[in-house]
């Protein structure tokens, strides 16, 4: 049989069975509860001052980074004339006059004369001023020069016989066209510019 | 002083006497008999009985030299208490409404309220249970007794509780246990190891065998088994009349005397009712 719980005085509560102690177990449990509440509470308050005075440290930061920072350098604008100026600038010195000469010295003959050439770096091509003994010489010379390289054609641009040479030589105008895409150009659009246009 | 000196004293109250003894801290001593009182004819009704201890307590001094002890353990007598079962009411949840019970049950056995009674139970919600009730004047005049010395009131119980729970792996699981202290007979019906029924009598003297037989067998009218199974008895308590024989009203039968418990009462100690429930209150504590 169990055990009986009859007992006339009130025992002190670490001496009563179980059953008795559940309420001062429960209230045990709740006073722990709320201890650990608070704690949490208080934790998460010095969080929440510790977060706020970080945030306020990163922003003086930010502040003191800014101070202390140059303004940069306002952006480079340049008008239409400027930009064309500059690309014919740019065409002309990476105008590849080694391999321009080579092509020229290639195609020399005794029946012509060449009297003047001048790069057009913007349309990539050299204008030309030479005298033939006559019209087929003219034809093969401008030939031979288109199919040097880098010229891809050569065309007469004007022609006439020279009445003041007693020889009566046939001067003529030409236009070469060169292939060299590699010259550098500047655009019209600022640069930054352009990369706004590239987001 | 000795080295192996009591530090808990074991109090006995029977209806007639009061008897105040030392337990011993070490197995070599015995308990030692340190005041004993009469106190009311035997024949005093319950609250008479009562009312005469209260007014006998102050009286029971001890010598000077157990200013020392700590702890007092009380055991009384069944007659001086009531005890009853009560079966929870169906659904009950709280401590609340199974005091409540056993209020209603107190007023509706004695036909009295419980308002000047100390009623203290074996709460369960679901099972039959035992309530003890003591008259607030006794408890209140044990308490200041103990606090007029300065020691702590370890414990304050009936006989029939004391006995219960030093032999409880003895108990018939379907049987009766049978309590005699002096002229107190505890009877507890126990059915499928449950407390069926619990009644305490006085009686008029030292009874024969025979009339034991009879009284167990009026009892067992009184409440009888649902099933057929065989039951048995264990007679138990420190009364002379206890039957030693085997077999009693047709049923197995044991006796245990709890005086033999615990070594026995010192040359001295004395044999008296109140001496043997304080002696039971010794085994029940040291169980």
């Amino acid at each position: 049989m169990r055990r009986l719980s009859i007992d006339f005085v009130v025992r002190p509560l670490w001496h009563q069975p179980l059953a008795a102690r559940s309420r001062a177990i429960l209230i045990a449990l709740a006073a722990l509860l709320v201890f650990a509440g608070a704690a949490l509470v208080w934790q998460a308050l010095r969080l929440e001052r510790q977060l706020a005075e970080t945030t306020q440290a990163i922003a003086e930061a930010r502040e003191e980074v800014a101070a202390r920072t140059p303004l940069p350098r306002l952006p480079l604008h340049l008008s239409a004339a400027q930009v064309l100026a500059i690309n014919a600038a740019i065409g002309q010195l990476n105008t590849p006059w080694p391999a321009l000469l080579d092509a020229f010295e290639s195609v020399v003959s005794a029946d012509i004369a060449l009297l003047q050439i001048e790069p057009d770096g913007r349309r990539h091509l050299v204008k030309g001023i030479a005298e033939a003994r006559d019209y087929q010489g003219m034809l093969d010379y401008l030939a031979a020069l288109g199919a040097a390289a880098p010229f891809a054609r050569a065309l007469v641009s004007k022609q006439e016989i020279n009445d003041r040479d007693p020889n009566q030589p046939l001067r003529f105008s030409f236009e070469a066209l060169f292939e060299d895409g590699a010259a550098p150009a500047i655009d019209s659009v600022a640069p930054h510019e352009r990369r706004r246009e590239q987001r | 002083m000795s080295r192996f000196q009591a530090r808990r004293l074991l109090l006995g109250c029977s209806a007639t006497d009061l008897a105040l003894l030392a337990e011993p801290q070490a197995g070599t001593d015995v308990p030692r008999l340190l005041a004993d009182l009469a106190v009311a004819p035997a024949t005093a009704p319950q609250a008479a009985a009562s009312a005469a201890l209260c007014a006998a307590l102050p009286a029971l001094q001890a010598a000077p030299s157990h200013a020392h002890f700590q702890t007092v353990s009380v055991t009384l007598d069944d007659g001086l208490a009531r005890s009853f079962v009560v079966r929870p009411p169906r659904g009950a949840q709280s401590l609340r409404e199974l005091r409540a019970t056993a209020a209603a049950r107190f007023a509706a056995l004695y036909g009295e309220s419980a308002e000047h009674w100390r009623l203290v139970g074996d709460w369960h919600a679901s099972s039959p249970f035992i309530v003890c009730a003591l008259p607030r004047a006794l408890c209140q005049a044990l308490e200041q007794w103990a606090q007029a010395r300065s020691w702590r009131l370890d414990s304050l119980t009936p006989a029939l509780v004391r006995v219960c729970n030093v032999l409880r792996a003895s108990i018939p699981i379907d049987g009766w246990l049978l309590v005699g202290f002096g002229h107190t007979l505890s009877l507890l019906n126990t059915c499928k190891d449950q407390i069926a029924s619990v009644r305490s009598l006085a009686l008029s003297g030292a009874p024969e065998l025979s009339a034991l037989e009879t009284l167990l067998a009026q009892e067992r009218l009184r409440h009888p088994h649902p099933d057929a199974k065989p039951q048995s008895l264990l007679w138990a308590g420190a009364a002379a009349w206890l039957p030693a024989a085997t077999r009693i009203a047709g049923l197995e039968s044991r006796t245990i005397h709890t005086t033999h418990l615990l070594g026995g009462l010192s040359t001295g100690a004395g044999s008296s009712t109140a001496a043997q429930l304080a002696l039971a209150g010794g085994q029940s504590c040291g169980a």
